[in-house]
């Protein structure tokens, strides 16, 4: 039975990769491999650790901070926890819905306009019988401050452009869990200061927010509490200024091998 | 216009180059040859839609099969429109028999079932395997000359009919051209089992297929 007092419990979660599906990729490849090594039709290669007995909890009203390396599971977290990724072990109890944005997710559309974007987008997250989705996309439209250019096929935004378009849809309902994984990153600081307000906002009406930057300003101006994660584990929880003092410390004294 | 201009040349080059003695050859590769190019766009686009949609997979919460169903769906009303139209000039200004019109619909069933499975199945290989898609396509390349499409299966050898008349391929176009030239009943009736059948088991391949990579899908695109 799940404690209702979290909004989220990640248990014991754990994700490995087979590593031979990596390797070998086509055809040719594992015609070579099965030729080479006959044997390694029947055997496993071992795998890819990507996350190991991932534990924590989020009450309503937190903001966690993601930190850690290039490769060190944080977005494999977020893909979890949003639900694209299924593993085999552990459990994620999501008392809420689950609201994702990740950094490639930005240009998905990218030969309709701006407004069409948002009228697919706003059909997948949110709920027509619950929310109104035609204000939803006027008062994005609105935020986003894109004025002329929401009539504009997509492909021709820049980075930051498209950032505004769909933060400004996806943080315009509050979410139970909102996951945003390195999507400040690009934006200006007036809109990342606008949109930090309204990130503030939604987190008053009981959301969780799960944040991923390498920015530190990023992580102390979203984030409550941090998560420093490396090689799949989780190896500090706690204040972000302590984490980021954590996370310095800890690569300060590593060999880029080691990382 | 892809279908129509391709069936239009062809008609040419077999009827006024070729000079085929056929009786309704234009009927007879229209037939075969809309269902098969429906086939062959469908499973072609499809081969690798997962592993070209990957962003879209990782990042936005949809179905991934929904990507499959839609581009054949595309395809296929492409085919049908274009099949349609042929078909109805073929009825009134080649007196072609119009009741035929109505059992279309049966092997056009078969077809899709059987076309969107070929499409589930390849393109979930394909995520497996990143140059299945040009075997594929090779592969469908060579299956044009070996399926009874342009020539009729009664020019076949006798000692290499059995190798093409049991194309499984061939078993979901055959029940096209058997109505489109009006045969016999009881003919029709085996075609449209055969067709049925040969769905069924690449229905079942898919299911196969989508239930062992299901999960792993995402990882892997």
């Amino acid at each position: 039975m799940s404690d209702q007092k979290y909004i989220l419990e990640v248990k014991n979660l754990n994700l490995a990769f087979p590593l031979r599906t990596y390797r070998v990729s086509t055809m040719r490849d594992f015609f070579i491999s099965t030729l080479k090594n006959p044997s390694s039709l029947f055997k496993e290669e071992g795998s890819f650790h990507a996350l190991r007995n991932i534990n924590f909890n989020a009450s309503p009203g937190e903001r966690i901070g993601l930190l850690g390396v290039n490769g060190a599971g944080k977005s494999t977290i977020c893909r979890c926890i949003s639900g694209f990724y299924t593993p085999p072990g552990g459990e994620i109890v999501r008392n809420g819905n689950v609201r994702a944005l990740f950094e490639s997710s930005l240009a998905m559309f990218p030969e309709l306009s701006g407004r069409e974007n948002l009228k697919v987008l706003a059909d997948i997250f949110y709920d027509p019988e619950k929310h109104d989705i035609p204000k939803i996309i006027e008062e994005s439209i609105e935020f986003s401050e894109l004025k002329s250019f929401i009539d504009v096929p997509i492909k021709a935004y820049s980075k930051g452009m498209l950032l505004r378009l769909s933060l400004s849809l996806l943080s315009a309902v509050p979410a139970d869990i909102l996951i945003l994984d390195e999507v400040f990153d690009g934006a200006d600081e007036f809109f990342r200061e606008k949109l930090a307000n309204r990130i503030r906002n939604l987190i008053k009406n009981s959301g969780v927010v799960i944040f991923v930057s390498h920015q530190d300003h990023h992580l102390l101006e979203v984030c409550d509490r941090v998560l420093l994660i490396h090689k799949g584990s989780i190896i500090f929880d706690g204040a972000p200024e302590d984490a980021l003092k954590a996370y310095r410390l800890k690569f300060a004294t590593v060999s880029d091998k080691e990382i | 216009m892809n279908p129509i201009l391709t069936y239009a040349v062809q008609v040419f080059a077999f009827t006024t180059i070729f000079q085929v003695r056929f009786p309704h050859y234009a009927v007879y590769l229209l037939a075969g040859l809309f269902p098969w190019m429906f086939i062959v766009q469908s499973v072609d686009m499809c081969t690798g839609i997962f592993v070209n949609s990957g962003s879209i997979i990782k990042n936005i919460p949809i179905p991934p099969l929904l990507l499959v169903y839609v581009q054949v769906l595309d395809n296929f009303i492409n085919f049908f429109c274009a099949f349609l139209l042929i078909v109805i000039y073929n009825v009134v200004f080649k007196s072609l028999n119009y009741m035929s019109m109505f059992y279309i619909f049966i092997p056009t069933v078969s077809l899709l079932l059987a076309t969107t499975s070929m499409s589930i199945f390849f393109s979930l290989l394909n995520v497996r395997f990143r140059d299945l898609k040009f075997v594929v396509s090779f592969v469908f390349s060579l299956l044009f000359y070996m399926t009874p499409i342009f020539y009729s299966i009664d020019l076949v050898p006798e000692n290499f009919k059995k190798f093409i008349g049991n194309n499984p391929l061939y078993f979901l176009l055959k029940p096209f051209q058997q109505i489109l030239l009006s045969e016999s009943s009881e003919f029709f009736l085996k075609s449209i089992v055969q067709s049925f059948s040969v769905s069924i088991f690449f229905m079942i391949l898919a299911l196969l297929c989508w239930k062992k990579m299901r999960k792993m899908l995402v990882f892997y695109v």
